[in-house]
């Protein structure tokens, strides 16, 4: 990735025009030209990152598998119908025959003609290649092209609507394609962008938030409203996470004692994928942003965190699109990014996959290996990719999908439920995720073109598909408790019970198990119907790195003790719980574990105000 | 008046156990032959809310063979104002898995009105008591119905037109608490357990046998729960052949739970790889886990699975060329598998062997 302000002010100081321009800049987009090639090299070198297009016209930009796959992209989602060119502008230093090269993905290779195909145009020519041709990201030649130095203009050309995928452009005089391997690239893109390890950009607060669900948005809400400077840090435009616009699962959960935050953030009881998640989001969003002290940091992707021995330092965070870094640094982090990121980085404990039943003691004997297998293994709950349809008043043409047949085979649907769930032992929830992704778009373009061609489906058309996978379990970090099923079964309470719930135990299994005819995409549920448990404050931060708080799914819990508490009302409790537990630990500079250990009654009279709580958000 | 009691206890007693088992039940999924020479043993009871007193699960055997579970139940169907007694018996296999219900002697199931159940309604019953994934199992009996649309009626089952669409396109129209009271009877987890304990105390080598034999998924994984090391030996073919056709589950348990010692030979390695081809997704990735962790892997077994390289995904793949890293010997035809797979353009991830062979 570049460091934007660094190469455009180096390589552009010459120029009379304001560089730090914003415009300019956008102009611009994240043109790098690389100094070693400009200094000892006869090779000019142009790398863009597809992210970074000044107009992304119809694609939309993906940054989920950043740790996977290197970058945010570029991805066509026309559901079937190609999308509007997305196009931007660069000034080419030096005139040349150029040789182009993209890096992309064919995303469903097979004895078919790839569903992702598009080309490139530069400056109004399109090249002959077809693009988003090979198996995993690659760089596939476009062609070579003669460039005058100067404005020069790209255009992606959607062919298909079926997802194709441009992580970045690069054009040089030589023909030396850049490298495929994931660790030389990420090298290679340093090296292109000049990019420095420190972050351009240094900003303090009180307590920083990363990620931007109801337990990111709930923490950072009720810390704010405590008086602490909070950041916080999201990687899409919109607040919510599962609960967004762009994944609509419904909240689900008892708010415990945090009913007036949680009532700011969480959802109607909607049918999951359905459009009133706007409604909600934009509650979500009015409530979070009339916090004048929450720095609301959307579009921007945490990507590493710093530490010196068991603490962290700080947080660093990309914007998703425009290549910006920015350092986040305060006291205590919250780590709400589902997948333990920040955790993760930091060298936090943490959990993956299920236990042993014998682990943690957590039979639920006439469920057996379904429930909790006799050896732990990584079978761990699913994602889900929601979608809808609807008919139109006329017959709708939709393409033969054949490299959907595959996954779909004869099955027939025409919406997504919970139950479009992919969990596979040979697929790890955060490593493999595009490859979930992928799978769940086939399983869905696959059973919606059997639904048309069964009588009665000519008038369906898609109405919406996510193109997020919507995450139910991934990694958990250790905590000085770990909340397990005995917790539940045993409706045990804690001195530090700070968050409560009556919801079952809901644990899933792929139906394939039990029946190897059933498409492989869909899952059943197992419920543990229970009284009122309660989540112990211990559970919330971090067991090895002091000043780490986490709060939603990433929290220390076993397989089965995230089956119930995995939805979000509970994962706002656990949110609004850390939140609060930071305020005690900003007011005597003292880290999350000590708040139980030296002021556990201040802590709970302070969450137990929470249900009296009727001060009103400070207004900007 | 005693013999009025008399005749009320008759008529009570024999309309909940009639004394003809030669009739087939209405609903019966398991291929019995109903006749007087079946016999049945009380094997336990069990208590649920709603039930007027603890009812007795029996077990049903042929000249000492058992074959199915049964109970009669009597219990209360409930709204939140009005009771009505339901009476039906209803049939479970030897793993505890609903097979089937039949009504009792002058006890139709009634609907909405005391209507009684046409033979469609019955046939939606078993639809729905077969379905293990009914949408009933998420649901309370409060959330049945939204209340706020509930019109006034004065039987239980006459609320349907509050019934959400989702539920109703499941359950019997007009007889929405019996259908929930029912498929909660049918999937209860106390009668199941009950059933599986009372199944493995009886297990001997002609029960075993039996189960293996059955066509019934659930019997062969029960077989292969009460199978001891002697057992893996003395029934060779049979865990092959589950391994090679039943469901995922089975063979996940049965890999996990194969003897080390009888692993651990080249023959049996060799025989469980050379059905590579026949697993599924998941044992085939818990297949190459098992081998990761193998001390001796033979050259022919992981000659099998290369037999299938085109076949595997991205991260089984990378887990076979690991494997064959590791390993100083390598079948020719292994090599030559993984040449072809190479330079076989349909296979999707042969760019990862090319990396693998950078990298060796």
């Amino acid at each position: 990735m570049v460091n934007l302000k660094y190469n455009i002010s180096e390589r552009f100081d010459n120029l009379a025009v304001n560089i730090h321009d914003p415009m300019i800049l956008r102009l611009f987009g994240l043109l790098v030209l690389s100094n070693l090639c400009l200094f000892f090299s006869a090779a000019q070198t142009v790398l863009i990152e597809a992210e970074s297009f000044d107009d992304p016209g119809g694609w939309v930009v993906d940054p989920q598998f950043v740790e996977q796959m290197g970058s945010p992209y570029l991805m066509a989602h026309g559901m079937g119908s190609p999308v509007e060119n997305a196009h931007t502008k660069f000034l080419l230093q030096q005139s040349g025959v150029y040789h182009v090269w993209v890096r992309s993905k064919n995303w469903a290779p097979g004895e078919w003609e790839a569903p992702g195909r598009f080309q490139l145009a530069i400056n109004a020519k399109t090249l002959p290649e077809t693009l988003g041709l090979t198996p995993g990201w690659s760089w596939e030649y476009a062609g070579q092209v003669s460039l005058e130095k100067g404005e020069t203009k790209l255009e992606l050309i959607d062919l298909t609507g079926f997802n194709g995928r441009c992580d970045a452009v690069y054009l040089s005089t030589d023909k030396e394609a850049p490298p495929r391997n994931y660790e030389e690239l990420a090298e290679w893109r340093k090296e292109e962008s000049k990019e420095m390890n420190v972050p351009e950009e240094v900003l303090e607060f009180d307590l920083v938030v990363v990620g931007g669900g109801i337990a990111g948005c709930a923490s950072a809400i009720a810390a704010a409203e405590q008086g602490l400077k909070v950041a916080l840090i999201h990687d899409r435009p919109v607040l919510g996470g599962n609960a967004s616009s762009e994944i609509r699962v419904h909240t689900l959960g008892i708010y415990g004692h945090f009913e007036r935050i949680l009532r700011m953030l969480d959802t109607e009881h909607y049918p999951n994928g359905s459009p009133e998640a706007h409604k909600d989001e934009i509650k979500r969003h009015g409530n979070v942003e009339k916090y004048q002290n929450i720095h609301l940091f959307t579009n921007w992707r945490a990507y590493d965190a710093s530490t010196e021995g068991n603490r962290i330092t700080s947080v660093d965070a990309r914007h998703t699109s425009e290549g910006r870094r920015i350092r986040f640094i305060a006291p205590r982090y919250v780590d709400s990014t589902g997948d333990g990121w920040i955790g993760f980085w930091a060298g936090a404990n943490f959990m993956y996959g299920r236990e042993a039943v014998d682990t943690y003691g957590e039979a639920y004997e006439e469920w057996g290996e379904l429930w909790s297998p006799e050896e732990a293994d990584d079978f761990v709950m699913g994602s889900s990719v929601l979608w809808r349809t609807l008919k139109a008043d006329a017959p709708v043409d939709f393409p033969e999908v054949p490299w959907a047949e595959e996954v779909a085979q004869s099955h027939q649907a025409t919406e997504g439920t919970w139950k479009w769930e992919l969990s596979r032992l040979d697929l790890h929830q955060i490593d493999d995720a595009e490859e979930i992704r992928d799978h769940m778009l086939k399983a869905i373009y696959g059973s919606f073109a059997n639904a048309k061609k069964a009588e009665g489906g000519e008038n369906l058309t898609f109405e919406w598909i996510s193109y997020l996978v919507g995450k139910r379990e991934s990694r958990r970090l250790e905590g000085d408790y770990i909340f397990t099923f005995n917790d539940v079964t045993e409706q045990r309470k804690f001195p530090d019970s700070v968050v409560m719930e009556t919801r079952e135990v809901d644990v899933h299994y792929q139906q394939n198990l039990k029946d190897g005819d059933k498409p492989d995409f869909l899952s059943e549920a197992i419920f543990y119907k229970t009284p009122m448990y309660y989540i112990p404050y211990r559970s919330l931060y971090s067991k090895n790195i002091d000043n780490l708080f986490m709060a939603g799914r990433n929290f220390s819990c076993s397989h089965i003790g995230l089956g119930g508490p995995r939805v979000m009302r509970t994962t706002g409790q656990m949110g609004a719980a850390v939140g609060i537990a930071a305020a005690i630990c900003e007011k005597y500079g003292i880290d999350p574990r000590e708040v139980y250990t030296d002021h556990l009654d201040e802590y709970m009279k302070l969450i137990e105000a929470q249900k009296s709580y009727t001060l009103l958000a400070p207004k900007r | 008046m005693r013999s009025f009691l008399y005749i009320g206890f008759f008529v009570f007693y024999f309309g909940l156990f009639p004394v003809d088992q030669s009739e087939a039940p209405l609903f019966f999924e398991l291929p019995v032959e109903f006749d007087e020479t079946l016999q049945k043993s009380s094997v336990g009871e069990f208590m649920e809310d709603g039930f007027i007193a603890p009812v007795s699960i029996e077990l049903v055997s042929d000249e000492g063979n058992p074959l199915f579970y049964s109970s009669s139940i009597r219990t209360t169907v409930c709204d939140d104002e009005i009771c009505e007694i339901m009476y039906v018996k209803l049939y479970w296999d030897l793993v505890g898995e609903y097979v089937g219900f039949d009504t009792l002697v002058k006890h139709p199931l009634t609907k909405f009105d005391h209507e009684p159940f046409t033979h469609v309604d019955y046939e939606r019953l078993h639809e729905l008591l077969k379905n293990e994934g009914s949408i009933l199992k998420f649901k309370q009996k409060d959330e049945l119905i939204d209340k706020e649309k509930v019109r006034a009626s004065d039987v239980v089952d006459g609320t349907t037109g509050a019934t959400s669409v989702e539920i109703k396109k499941e359950v019997v129209e007009g007889a929405l608490y019996s259908s929930y009271t029912l498929w909660h009877l049918a999937y209860n987890g106390k009668v199941k357990n009950m059933i599986t304990e009372q199944t493995a105390l009886r297990i001997d080598d002609q029960l075993l046998k039996q189960l293996l034999n059955s066509s019934r998924s659930g019997y062969k994984l029960f077989a292969f729960h009460n199978f001891e090391e002697k057992e893996y030996q003395v029934y060779r073919k049979y865990w092959l052949s589950a391994l090679k056709n039943d469901m995922p589950l089975t063979r996940k348990y049965i890999l996990n739970n194969l003897p080390e010692k009888i692993w651990n030979t080249k023959n049996a390695q060799e025989d469980v790889c050379a059905l590579f081809s026949y697993y599924d997704v998941n044992t085939k990735t818990y297949l190459l886990n098992k081998l990761k962790k193998t001390a001796n892997v033979s050259a022919r077994s992981l000659e099998y699975i290369s037999d299938g390289l085109t076949d595997l995904n991205s991260n089984q793949t990378k887990q076979f060329l690991s494997l064959v890293r590791n390993r100083k010997e390598i079948t020719p035809n292994t090599k030559s598998n993984i040449a072809q797979a190479s330079d076989n353009k349909n296979f999707k991830y042969s760019y990862l062997i090319d990396e693998y062979e950078r990298n060796k």
